[in-house]
């Protein structure tokens, strides 16, 4: 059932065994997995089912360290949340990125990799991939020989979901039919009531931007907010006396961390059409699922440099003048209904050039390879871990926002590890793209710098994470391995705010897998808990 | 396996000093097309090393390139940072593991050689960020000293 809080009114409290706080990826699978459980769920989201400009504007807030674009732009505040803009990337978190690394302060699940993986496996549905097969499965499948990487690299391989795979649309349905969850949209968590010891919420208070306020009392309550917004809730909830819920050793807010995202290297390479276009590009198969094939940094390679995790990829720059450009503006014109003044022109530049793109057109139907236009020259991007780091953080600003509430401040801080990590990889990268005869690379020169006196030039992916980080011990970390709030009896928080670390991969696949597991731990403890809802 | 450092040669250092007896006078646009036109010079591995000469015999070597000058302004800057290097004939036995090879096919059959083991064993030069083998750069250093004596 979904209802909208705008249209109810004031009424009696809300009871449910389960009140999920924000319908995005953790939010809408937590609830999607607990249909037909017998337990009642009370799923709430900020928004519509549409982007809505007023509700938005709840996530402004201020960015005082690097730049945070993603503060406003990376997040979306309606029903789907942030997968409403998904690229779709799936992978899983490696074994080493789980370990206690003694080299990055900090590091370390209190979970083995092994533990998710059967919630990784189960996530694949919710993500839309499809069966798991083995990567050399799947590259003879894509007809794709990888080279012989030294030890220091590997193959990467990833999976994404298919297009415009939006939690919220694909879901929605199965949501409304559902008789025992009941989704309540534009629904604003504005309070907790806690019992006197502040070990358990006993209801939280949830209204509209227009409209009457309502209570929710339920038997556990999980925060599904994404990254910062998590912090912010959790801070939000501190009181004269009392510190914000989980937050007795003032670790909520603290080690936020991001993907660094940049260029790392060019490359510059012997012919037009070369062979590592190939290899290092998208792929579509047989069944129209997409796959994208890069560069990681071995757990070895990690290991022996003492660097974090990264990831790269090959950005190819194409000649505009190419036939095969031509051909693609062409089919962008034409798709969007224009008849651009200088087509004549464009059509013959394509005929001067058919050759290439008949190649280019049969290649795309014999292999399902994206086309390319004739390389002008390729880019090294990588994606790098973010190391631990309690100095960057969220904590409320003294801006308030509709409801009265501090704002977010946002102070995303970098370290000379993830510089060193990304010099490393790029003169592994390039040292092995000369080897193999690929090209030759020039390395970003502010990565050389002595010292890192560049800095570090490297921009956000909107990979919020580590503000509510996992640790068995209360002392390092906001949540236990259950994700349960320490010393709060029946709070949880889903999402990628549990991530002590974050590895290169891309986040969503494991908040899924994340939010399937504490499903099953939910099942297992209200089993056991008699229902409010009855 | 042991990493040897990477060797940085950054071009702002050369600004002020003139490298005429490279064919160049330093400024750092005119040092950044020079190492460009060097790079090419020197090629992709799988490529051909030589593409003019390949049968040609390899002295003077300078003459095995399309254009020396850039090679060499590579090789002074090399050898400003390794000065120690600035031997014609070390540096042949350290390529070449002997005197210079009379052909430039020997030429390039060595370098292959070498630039293999480099690769493998991560032995590098970043020129203006440019990843180089480090016996490529030692080959343009060989240039720059000019022919060594037999």
């Amino acid at each position: 059932m979904i209802e909208d809080l705008r249209h109810l009114g004031e009424g009696p409290t809300i009871e449910a065994d389960l009140c999920l706080i924000g319908a995005g990826a953790a939010g809408i699978t937590l609830a999607r997995e607990l249909i037909g459980s017998g337990l009642s769920v009370c799923l709430v989201e900020s928004g519509g089912f549409e982007f809505e400009p007023d509700v938005q504007a709840l996530y402004d807030g201020e960015s005082i360290g690097l730049p945070e674009h993603g503060l406003e732009i990376g997040r979306l505040r309606f029903f789907g949340g942030t997968t409403n803009h998904w690229g779709g990337r799936c992978t899983p978190l490696s074994d080493l990125d789980f370990a206690v690394r003694p080299w990055i302060p900090h590091s370390g699940w209190p979970m083995r990799r092994s533990d998710l993986d059967p919630y990784y496996r189960r996530a694949r549905q919710l993500c839309g991939l499809g069966e798991p097969r083995p990567a050399s499965t799947v590259l003879s499948a894509l007809g794709v020989s990888p080279p012989p990487l030294g030890s220091e690299l590997r193959v990467k391989l990833w999976e994404h979901a298919p297009e415009n795979w939006s939690f919220g649309r694909v879901w929605r349905q199965a949501l409304a039919q559902a008789t025992n969850v009941r989704v309540l949209l534009h629904a604003n968590l504005t309070r907790f009531s806690t019992n006197e010891d502040r070990n358990h919420v006993s209801s939280i208070a949830v209204r509209p931007l227009q409209g009457a306020p309502r209570e929710i009392r339920a038997s556990c309550y999980v925060i599904c907010c994404g990254a910062i917004e998590n912090a912010r809730m959790l801070l939000l909830s501190a009181e004269a006396r009392a510190p914000a819920l989980g937050n007795q050793h003032g670790l909520v807010g603290r080690f936020f961390m991001d993907h660094f995202r940049g260029r790392i290297a060019s490359l510059v390479t012997a012919d037009a059409q070369p062979e590592i276009e190939a290899i290092f590009n998208y792929f579509t198969d047989a069944d129209r699922r997409l796959y994208q094939i890069g560069i990681e940094l071995a757990p070895e390679m990690q290991s022996a440099e003492r660097t974090l995790n990264g990831c790269a990829v090959l950005d190819y720059e194409g000649d505009p003048n190419s036939g095969v450009a031509e051909a693609q503006a062409i089919w962008r014109d034409l798709q969007q209904g224009k008849w651009a003044p200088d087509m004549g022109e464009k059509v013959w530049r394509l005929l001067r050039d058919l050759d290439g793109v008949v190649a280019m057109v049969r290649r795309r139907l014999s292999t399902g390879r994206h086309p390319v236009m004739p390389l002008k020259a390729g880019m090294i991007v990588a994606d790098i871990e973010q190391a631990p780091n309690p100095d960057s953080r969220i904590s409320l600003s003294d801006e308030r926002d509709a409801f009265g509430q501090r704002r977010v401040c946002v102070d995303w801080r970098a370290s000379e590890l993830e510089r060193r990590t990304a010099d490393r990889f790029a003169v592994s990268i390039g040292t092995e793209l000369l080897r193999l005869g690929f090209g030759r690379c020039r390395i970003e020169p502010w990565l050389a710098e002595p010292r890192g006196e560049g800095g570090l030039q490297l921009g956000e992916t909107y990979h919020h994470a580590g503000t509510t980080r996992m640790a068995a011990d209360p002392h390092d970390g906001v949540v236990d391995a259950s994700c349960q709030v320490h010393g709060v009896e029946n709070l949880y928080m889903a999402g990628g705010s549990v991530f002590p670390t974050c590895g290169h991969a891309n986040p969503t696949f494991t908040i899924v897998a994340l939010a399937l597991k504490l499903a099953d731990h939910l099942k297992r403890k209200l089993a056991r808990t008699p229902s409010l809802a009855e | 396996m042991d990493r040897a450092p990477v060797v940085n040669i950054a071009l702002d250092r050369s600004r002020e000093s003139s490298l005429r007896g490279a064919g160049f006078s330093a400024g750092p646009l005119v040092a950044r097309r020079a190492v460009m036109q060097a790079i090419a010079c020197l090629g992709i591995p799988g490529a051909r090393l030589f593409p003019i000469g390949e049968g040609k015999p390899a002295v003077p070597i300078s003459e095995l390139f399309a254009d020396a000058a850039p090679v060499r302004f590579i090789g002074t800057l090399y050898l400003r940072q390794q000065p120690d290097e600035a031997d014609g004939r070390r540096l042949c036995r350290a390529l070449f593991g002997g005197p210079l090879p009379r052909t430039a096919a020997g030429i390039a059959r060595s370098i292959a050689l070498r630039r293999a083991r480099d690769l493998k064993t991560a032995n590098l030069v970043t020129v203006d960020g440019w990843l180089l083998a480090r016996c490529e750069a030692q080959l343009c250093a060989l240039v720059a000293l000019g022919d060594p004596s037999p």
